[in-house]
């Protein structure tokens, strides 16, 4: 579904991502950890276009079709989402743009949630943090995009919201269906890794310094960035390998 | 070709919400009076050229004729416009209408309208203004008069002309108890619109001043709110909304506390769209100890990050400015019927959104 091959981008003269490579398939779930200001958002920012972020070599490939240069609300079109880790403030009441970009039925999603006192409010005005997670999740429902990019879903919601977005998150992945019939995938970013307990990740990559330094099975792999943290865990994993 | 004539006046009119029903309707095309009809026993309209024999006390005595030379060329006029009254104690739920149509070119429209409400009185109305000559001019005196515990909401829909010049002048006497909303949208391109209601408060009187403008292609707007709480209690907002683009825009306000226990707020966003100007003026005056005064005011551009958002759901560029611009305009008005709303609403999505 998504190949990224050697992906470099410069933020504000800076080079943050140094050469990505990363192969998603339908039906699979990519978690992605990495120290902060490793470049993982910057990650999730190239892949779905937004401006400031200039990529300088390499290719992005979303569905057999070159989307490098295509404009964000083009790619937003052909199917990929993105939760943002933290969305501004839009002076657009949360009901009118649902209601703009809805594919079918979101009510149940509203419900889910807990955001029906939250529609006719401008979006994430005044939210807390927890609300601007479900209010991300609650617009990837109604968008329904092939590709999710899922930027921390779950820092700063507590436990039984954790649960709830998860839910959400599996049935937007089709996660019912068995594996081979699933037609949706998602990269999902996450520090703690409690997401992971609920939305099951095919596989783990660690990214340091705009680079993806080691993949591997999620529990595996968060195995040992907790028994030796980002730095060790990359020899050891290398080691493995 | 430019009209309101036949088929297009009536759509014109339509998006000024003139098609509903109403309690009461005034129609003024050019100097002559159309339409004038009255709906409700309660409610008395006459043309000002009547009013003026039979209610004179009302005429220029909220406003000088010697005021500036706009109000002196009224004055100096034949009397046009209209005078509407309510009795004591009646609430009047359909709204009244009254439209000021101007297609003749060069023509200086002038206007007194005068608009009492009696003790308890409550009453909406519905002024649309429609221009489409060259050089043509609007020029109103307007001075409502609302007596103890009597309630006015009063919106205004204007749709000028490229080439209009617009100088209401316009003073609310508000007795004990009494509110006053006002919603003024304007939202086309006019040459000029100077415009600055004054409210006179006595106890525990509001009045609360609304605007919601778009200036567009080289618009010059000077347009302001001055709410002079003389009364013990007494509350005013004055709270505006204006987008310049490629445009001039003054916005003004003065509050005065002049009474204990007064209250006022003011509220200024500005936008700009290309290379537009917006300089607001807000002044908070006060005499006493014991009064509660603030203001806010803040201008900026579309921001690339809310656009950025909106684009990110699958919305091209152009919608997501629109979606931004409509959120922008949208102040949540507060104390008006929803009728009332769903037309500023559809005004601002036909006028303003869709025109984008
Ligand atoms: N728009 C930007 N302009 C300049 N630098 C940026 C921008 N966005 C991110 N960066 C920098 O790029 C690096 C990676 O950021 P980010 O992708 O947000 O990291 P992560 O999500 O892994 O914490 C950081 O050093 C950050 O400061
Ligand atoms: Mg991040």
């Amino acid at each position: 579904m998504l190949e990224i091959e050697n992906l470099k981008v410069v933020a504000e003269g800076k080079e943050i991502l140094k050469g990505v490579n990363l192969k998603i398939k339908e039906g699979e779930v990519h978690a992605i950890f990495g120290p902060n200001g490793s470049g993982k958002s910057t990650l999730l920012a190239a892949i779905m276009g937004l401006p400031s972020y200039k990529i300088t070599e390499g290719r992005i490939i979303f569905r057999g079709k070159d989307i490098t240069g295509l404009p964000v609300w083009e790619r937003a079109k052909l199917g990929i989402g993105l939760a943002f880790q933290s969305p501004p403030e839009v002076s657009v009441r949360l009901d009118k743009l649902l209601e703009r970009i809805k594919k079918g039925e979101i009510e149940k999603y509203v419900d889910a949630l807990n955001m029906r006192n939250y529609l006719e409010r401008n979006i994430n005005a005044g939210f807390s943090g927890g609300e601007r997670k479900r209010g991300e999740i609650l617009q990837l429902a109604a968008q329904k995009p092939d590709l999710m990019l899922l930027d921390e879903p779950e820092s700063g919601v507590d436990m039984e919201n954790i649960y709830v977005i998860s839910k959400v998150i599996n049935e937007l992945l089709e996660k019912e269906k068995r594996i081979k019939e699933r037609k949706k995938a998602a990269i999902v970013i996450t520090h703690t890794g409690y997401i992971l307990d609920f939305v099951s990740a095919s596989i783990a990559h660690i990214m340091m310094d705009g680079k993806i330094v080691c993949s591997g099975p999620p529990a595996d792999v968060m195995r040992n960035i907790k028994k030796n943290g980002y730095e060790k865990c990359v020899e050891c994993m290398e080691v493995e390998e | 070709m430019r009209g309101v004539h036949g088929g297009g006046r009536m759509n014109s009119l339509k998006q000024l919400g003139l098609d509903e029903k109403s309690a009461g309707k005034f129609i003024m095309d050019n100097e002559i009076v159309t339409e004038l009809k009255v709906e409700n026993e309660a409610v008395e309209i006459l043309p000002s050229s009547e009013a003026i024999e039979k209610y004179g006390e009302y005429y220029f005595k909220a406003i000088s004729p010697d005021k500036d030379k706009y109000t002196k060329m009224v004055s100096d006029g034949s009397v046009n416009g209209y005078f509407i009254r309510v009795k004591e104690g009646h609430t009047i739920d359909l709204p009244i209408q009254t439209a000021f149509v101007i297609t003749d070119d060069g023509l200086k429209q002038l206007l007194h309208n005068v608009i009492v409400l009696e003790k308890n009185a409550r009453l909406n109305i519905l002024s649309g203004c429609l221009a489409s000559a060259y050089r043509d001019m609007h020029v109103s005196v307007t001075e409502f008069y609302l007596d103890e515990g009597s309630y006015l909401t009063y919106t205004m829909i204007h749709n000028w002309a490229r080439d209009t010049e617009v100088y209401p002048r316009t003073a609310a006497m508000l007795k004990k108890n009494a509110t006053f909303i006002s919603n003024y949208i304007s939202l086309t391109r006019a040459k000029m619109i100077q415009s600055s209601p004054v409210a006179y408060l006595d106890e525990n009187a509001i009045a609360r001043f609304y605007s919601i403008l778009y200036a567009k292609d080289g618009s010059k707007f000077d347009i302001g709110g001055i709410a002079k709480m003389n009364g013990e209690g007494s509350r005013s907002e004055i709270i505006s909304r204006v987008i310049s683009q490629d445009s001039d825009v003054v916005s003004r306000g003065l509050i005065e506390g002049n009474a204990n226990h007064s209250k006022g707020h003011m509220e200024c966003s500005g936008l700009l769209l290309g290379s537009g100007i917006i300089h607001t003026i807000p002044e908070l005056k006060s005499s006493v100890e014991n009064v509660d005064l603030s203001h806010e005011a803040a201008i900026g551009k579309l921001a690339e990050d809310e656009l950025y958002y909106l684009m990110a759901r699958g919305i091209v560029e152009d919608e997501a400015k629109s979606l931004l611009i409509r959120g922008f305009l949208d102040v949540g008005i507060k104390g008006i019927p929803p009728a009332i709303r769903e037309q500023i609403d559809r005004a601002i999505d036909i006028m303003a959104v869709a025109s984008f």
